[in-house]
């Protein structure tokens, strides 16, 4: 579904990342792990085309999406749910899941979507008519997911949900996530809590400092050592 | 006493009145402020060029008003294009600042060479602007209310009511919600923002167009300098209702009217201008946000 080759994303003269080549398949749960400034949200930014590549080629859904501008890309199905959210504070609830449907036309086929959005998230019902920058940050996060749904995605690109998240809402983030699964969405997650990330994922690839030093089933890699040591501080 | 209150009155009402021109220039401001954070200084060129495209629909050629004031924002409309072409477009990616100068660049250029053509057909300071409105009104007990006036108003009502329209019930005023925010969220959403940017200069530019036209009736006149004389009241209207706000705009221009006549009629109109800063200055220090503006988070 999406294959990322060589890229390299620079601001300036910093490299943030570099020759960092990804795949995910259709119906996957892929994940991207790494510390602080590894440059896991540069990735995925420069993927949705809200960066400039430096250089290398995205492919998604067997077109290459390289050099479309970034409403080109979301109009494809590549749908980024962005770190820290990005919502629009003054608008209310309804209004920001609206926008995520901006680029679509089928007015029936949205407003079932939008009550389905609001099923899986019962306190967005509750609060569709609230001003979304009133909200508390676990609902900020629902809402950001939902919005991303109500672009219908091919692939969802969630750029770490637990960001700033109670430890009870962190973990019914990933409850959120392990139901998408389930439901055979494709996923790419980017987390820094890497241990739950691959509980919930397929496949991984570890970042450092712009590179990816490790990838391998998730799995695979939750049992590996020295990951475990390296990255995951557990012993 | 009682002549002085039917006066007061009189004059507040004429400001209200009249300051619905500088709500629409302020509206203008306002729109590119709140998507994009630059000041549009050549935003004053819409109105001169949307008096002088009036002047020759009214005067020149004697069309009806409200073919006039059509073609004003259009002419008002192709410069906002300009100004998004040439100032905007090739700048954005560089800091906010630069853009901001470039306005500023175009209103010095584009007044200059007007002037220029100006004197080589007129040789006065001002052209006469047909007024169709012209000592028609309405009298309600001792207050008269003036008929151009209150077009204006009507006009200037109605395409409030149009803005808001756009922005609260369509797709485009959807992306232009996202895009004040921030630009990044109309991509993600799949907004085209150049685009939606163009559309914005290209309105707030007609609202430039229209006050022109309205300017230029009400005062019975059309001069080279209207564009200079707009950008200071639209700023000063935008600044004291709180920028990025449109119902800021609207308090904000209105408040300007009534200053404007009440300090000449209480005062002496030489310190029209003076009275009107010295208000400013006091209602920023009581409230730096504006009369209705909100108090937002640094940007630094
Ligand atoms: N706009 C920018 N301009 C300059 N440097 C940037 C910019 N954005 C990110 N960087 C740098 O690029 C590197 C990677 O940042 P990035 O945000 O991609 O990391 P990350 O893995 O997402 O980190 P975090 O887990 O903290 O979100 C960092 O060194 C960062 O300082
Ligand atoms: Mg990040």
């Amino acid at each position: 579904m999406l294959d990322v080759e060589n890229l390299t994303v620079s601001y300036g003269a910093i490299s943030a990342v570099r020759n960092v080549s990804i795949t995910v398949r259709a119906g996957e749960v892929v994940t991207l792990i790494g510390a602080n400034g590894a440059g896991k949200t540069s990735i995925v930014k420069a993927l949705s085309g809200i960066v400039p590549k430096a250089s290398g080629t995205t492919k998604f859904r067997d077109a290459d999406i390289s050099t479309l501008p970034a409403h080109e890309i979301t109009r494809r199905g590549l749908i980024h749910v962005p770190e820290g959210r990005k919502l629009v504070p003054s608008m209310t609830v309804e209004e920001n899941l609206l926008c995520g449907a901006y680029c679509r036309s089928d007015k029936q086929e949205i407003a079932a979507d939008l009550d389905a959005v609001m099923m899986r998230f019962p306190r967005l019902r509750e609060r569709r008519r609230q001003i979304a920058g009133t909200m508390s940050g676990g609902e900020r996060q629902m809402l950001a997911i939902g919005r991303g749904l109500m672009a219908r995605p091919e692939l969802l690109i969630l750029d770490e949900p637990s960001l700033g998240l109670a430890p009870l809402l962190v973990e019914e983030v990933f409850n959120i996530i392990a139901g998408l699964k389930r439901e055979g969405k494709t996923i790419l997650l980017i987390e820094q809590n890497a241990l739950e990330a691959l509980y919930s994922s397929d496949r991984a690839y570890v970042l450092r400092v712009g590179e990816v030093v490790m990838s391998g089933l998730s799995s695979q890699l939750a049992e590996d050592p020295e990951l475990r040591r390296a990255y995951l501080g557990v012993n | 006493m009682y002549f002085f209150a039917i006066d007061l009155t009189q004059t507040t009402i004429d400001g209200l009145l009249f300051g619905s021109t500088y709500a629409l220039v302020a509206i203008g401001f306002t729109l590119i402020w709140g998507l994009l954070r630059i000041l549009n200084l050549a935003h004053g060129v819409t109105v001169m060029v949307g008096m002088f495209a009036g002047m020759l629909s009214a005067t020149i050629i004697g069309l009806p008003f409200y073919l006039g004031i059509l073609i004003s924002m259009c002419a008002g409309a192709l410069v906002g294009f300009l100004i998004d072409r040439i100032c905007y477009r090739p700048l954005r990616a560089a800091h906010e600042l630069v853009p901001m100068i470039a306005t500023l660049g175009f209103w010095i250029l584009i007044e200059e060479v007007f002037i220029k053509i100006y004197s080589k057909f007129w040789f006065r300071d001002y052209v006469p602007f047909a007024n169709p409105f012209d000592g028609a009104g309405l009298e309600i007990g001792q207050i008269r209310l003036r008929g151009d006036y209150l077009v204006t108003l009507a006009v200037a009502t109605l395409l409030v009511i149009i803005l808001y329209f756009l922005i609260y019930r369509t797709r485009l005023g959807l992306a232009m919600r996202m895009i004040a925010e921030d630009h990044d969220i109309g991509s993600l959403m799949g907004v085209p923002v150049g685009r939606v940017l163009t559309t914005a200069f290209l309105l707030s530019a007609a609202y430039g167009g229209a006050a022109g036209y309205l300017l230029g009736m009400t005062a019975n006149l059309a001069g080279p300098y209207a564009g200079s004389q707009a950008v200071v009241k639209g700023l000063f209207s935008m600044i004291l209702g709180g920028a990025g706000s449109i119902p800021g705009a609207i308090v904000g221009g209105l408040s300007l009217g009534v200053l404007e006549l009440q300090s000449s009629f209480l005062f002496s109109f030489a310190y029209r201008d003076a009275i009107a800063m010295l208000a400013l200055f006091l209602v920023l220090i009581v409230r730096p946000q504006g009369l209705v503006g909100k108090r937002t988070a640094d940007r630094i």
